[in-house]
């Protein structure tokens, strides 16, 4: 964990976010964890990004139920943006229906299905499994 | 004494009798007694004219009423009878029909002749016969003809009358008094009165209108009525009959007809007639009507119902262009053309449902049936029934949406809450990082515990949820016998160590339809819920057995616990978060899953227990091999 890496919480719990980003922080995760409310604010932001010499953040971590635009929704309009090859998508949701997971992993961008609650333990197994060959 | 020597006797004894009687070349004489038939002659011209006149006496006939048809014979006594009680009405001349000793009809004609003799008692009658050959051959087919017409009657088992309007009085065959249970001599004297009378109240009045109108010479005579049996019961009689015989005036003088016995004709119209009905009513109760396509007369039917389904107007002649036209155009109408289609290609039956779209715009589900008929190779007749499913088709659909509602209820449900309890979790977890001590605060240790609960809680609930939606799809055969061995092994430890006994007696060749998770739990279940409630003192012995049962396959597990008190529980047993033990491990929620698990795969689960003795479980499977 010597490399900062770079995420994005899109989730429009507040305590979620709050809770995730103690624990991105103590794994090794940077100060700069970018959070967004709702998928439309997630697309917004990452346009802004793709117009900008940044890059995407290697991590997002995506609730399924928001307003505005719903984790089903952005990850349509994902599918359709450019050089997202090097996100890693992970779908976290308080749902543990498996018509959920099955639907989430049909996206390509989606890494894995992670049931709520989020912690130290499942992190850190998705890190590993971030880090492991077949992530490209 | 034999019949024919006394008959000898008497001719000896009482010759001068005879002397009265005309000595023509072919008449003969006879007399008879009523009170002693037997007593009955003919003198010798009877055996000359019927070929027995060259035979020796020796060779006679026993009685010569023997050669005498049984018909004659009967009506040649009711005659002599009905002659001897009212002379003056009936007189006594009659032909009868004898057979030949060479095999061939002889007719004589028998005549009474008044005898004065004082030796003679009242019921004495002496007359003379002669042959009816003598008198010509028309005589001869006029009497065929009254033999065929008799046989006739009487093989076609109706009743005669002929009415004497002046006389007043009616003569009838036998067979119309035995139609109602009745000799005829019970029914006299007939007339109209009796006839009446024995005419059931409902159809009286008719009866008498249309005779009395026929009469008048108004329309014809038949009539359906019901008369009364003398056992009581009624009989239905048809009634046809013709005026014979008219005056000068043109007045009706006697009236010839029948009644024949239609009861049971009756009865089976009426009993027709009430299952039509019937079938009518519940016909229009279900909405239910026929349907046919007739393609030999191009002729489409439409029943009362059907048109009230297609609420087409009263005046409505459908067309065989109907057939289809009120399908709803596109798949509806495309599915029943192609069902018809198939239909006319070989004798077939198709039920199916559609939408229509009825003549006044409304739309609605119907089922229908059809059936083809074939002749020679060719689909003469398509016919069916069309059945108003338009409220069961609205049922369904408001039922699997309020199923489908009651699903999303319970995800909403599940989901929100956990995200929850996710949440309080996440909150413990981090605090906990940033301070180990935290575990030692008493409220901490307390919200932790309420954290957990409520996470299983939902953990169960979104099982249940799960299990009717799982069982569609993951239902598969599996043997018996091995899932029960391989949970086994599964807590093998926990077995050990509550030296707890397990007796199986599951024969190795029965398999289950089941989900495959479900039933290892569910066998898990009731394995450790007899060892969880095995009596304190002493170890659990837990006997498991299965067998077949037609389409099931029940597995019972016996054990020698705790019990439970069904009277007080029984009805709670399998509710959810039910626990009727102080055990600490009692959560209530393992028979309220398995109950759960076993219904959805179609089967069922039942217990008996006693307190202090143990408890039977047993459950029943789908059979993998029915």
């Amino acid at each position: 964990m010597e490399i900062t890496k770079t995420a994005c919480i899109i989730d429009d719990d507040p305590i979620f976010v709050f809770g995730t980003k103690i624990l991105l922080k103590n794994n090794g995760f940077g100060t700069d964890i970018k959070v967004c409310n709702n998928g439309q604010e997630a697309l917004d932001l990452f346009s802004d990004i793709l117009s900008s010499v940044e890059e995407l953040p290697e991590l997002i971590l995506l609730d399924l139920n928001m307003p505005v635009m719903d984790g089903w929704e952005f990850l349509e309009e994902f599918n359709k943006i450019s050089n997202q090859e090097k996100s890693c998508i992970y779908v976290l949701s308080s749902s543990i229906d498996k018509r959920d997971m099955e639907r989430a992993m049909s996206y390509p961008s989606v890494r894995n299905f992670i049931a709520k609650p989020l912690s130290s333990v499942k992190l850190r197994e998705l890190i590993l499994e971030l880090e492991s060959p077949d992530h490209q | 004494m034999k019949p024919l020597e006394s008959e000898l006797n008497f001719y000896t004894k009482n010759g001068n009798y005879f002397l009265n009687s005309e000595e023509g070349v072919l008449e003969g004489s006879w007399h008879w007694d009523l009170k002693k038939p037997y007593f009955s002659g003919v003198n010798s011209k009877f055996w000359d004219l019927l070929g027995y006149g060259q035979r020796p006496i020796s060779e006679l006939p026993a009685d010569w009423k023997n050669l005498m048809y049984p018909q004659d014979l009967e009506y040649f006594q009711e005659l002599l009878e009905k002659h001897i009680a009212e002379p003056q009405k009936y007189s006594f001349d009659i032909v009868c029909k004898f057979t030949h000793f060479e095999g061939y009809p002889v007719w004589l004609n028998f005549k009474k002749t008044t005898v004065e003799s004082p030796n003679l008692n009242a019921h004495k009658v002496v007359g003379s016969f002669s042959p009816l050959l003598a008198q010509g051959e028309d005589i001869v087919a006029l009497k065929k003809k009254v033999d065929y017409f008799q046989n006739v009657i009487e093989a076609s088992n109706i009743g005669t009358f002929e009415v004497d309007f002046e006389k007043e009085i009616a003569i009838c065959n036998h067979r119309y008094a035995s139609m109602l249970g009745y000799t005829l001599e019970e029914l006299e004297p007939w007339n109209h009165n009796t006839w009446f009378k024995l005419i059931h109240p409902d159809d009286w009045q008719i009866a008498k209108d249309s005779y009395e109108k026929y009469i008048n010479n108004q329309g014809i005579y038949e009539m359906e009525f019901r008369m009364k049996h003398k056992q009581g019961h009624w009989v239905w009689i048809l009634s046809r009959a013709e005026i014979s015989e008219y005056s000068p005036q043109g007045k009706p003088l006697k009236m010839a007809g029948y009644h024949y016995d239609i009861t049971k004709r009756k009865r089976d119209e009426l009993l027709l007639a009430k299952f039509k009905k019937l079938l009518e009513q519940s016909n229009e109760a279900a909405q239910i009507g026929y349907w046919e396509l007739d393609f030999d007369e191009n002729l489409i039917f439409w029943s009362k119902v059907v048109r009230a389904i297609r609420e087409v107007p009263e005046d409505y002649t459908p067309s065989l262009d109907d057939a289809l036209r009120y399908y709803l155009e596109g798949e509806d109408r495309e599915r029943i053309t192609k069902a018809i289609e198939k239909a006319m290609q070989g004798p077939t039956k198709f039920d199916l449902q559609a939408q229509i779209k009825t003549y006044k715009g409304n739309l609605k589900w119907v089922r229908v049936i059809g059936i083809s008929e074939f002749q020679e190779g060719k689909c003469v007749t398509l016919y069916g029934l069309m059945q108003d499913i338009t409220d069961k088709q609205k049922m369904t659909d408001d039922l699997m949406e309020h199923n489908n509602r009651l699903i999303n209820f319970a995800h909403i449900v599940s989901h929100n809450l956990r995200s929850h309890t996710g949440n309080i979790s996440m909150l413990m977890e981090l605090a906990k990082e940033e301070d180990p001590a935290l575990l030692e605060n008493e409220f901490f240790k307390n919200i932790k515990i309420v954290s957990d609960n409520m996470s299983e809680t939902i953990l169960h609930l979104n099982e249940i949820v799960e299990i009717n939606a799982k069982v569609v799809t993951a239902m598969s055969s599996h043997n018996l016998l091995e899932s029960i061995e391989k949970v086994i092994q599964n807590i093998h430890s926990t077995i050990k160590e509550s030296h707890t006994k397990i007796e199986i007696n599951v024969p190795n060749n029965i398999e289950v339809l089941a989900v495959h998770a479900y039933l290892e739990s569910i066998i898990l279940n009731l394995i450790t819920n007899a060892i969880k409630y095995k009596k304190p003192d002493s170890p659990a012995i837990i006997k498991i057995t299965a067998g077949i049962d037609q389409e099931f396959v029940y597995l019972e597990f016996a054990d020698n616990g705790m019990g439970i008190d069904l009277n007080k529980f029984g009805s709670k047993l399998f509710g959810m978060y039910r626990t009727f033990h102080e055990h600490s491990e009692a959560r209530g929620v393992g028979l309220f899953i398995s109950k759960n698990q076993i219904e959805a795969m179609g089967g069922r689960i039942e217990v008996k227990s006693s307190v202090n003795k143990g408890s039977n479980f047993t459950t029943y499977f789908k059979n993998g091999d029915y």
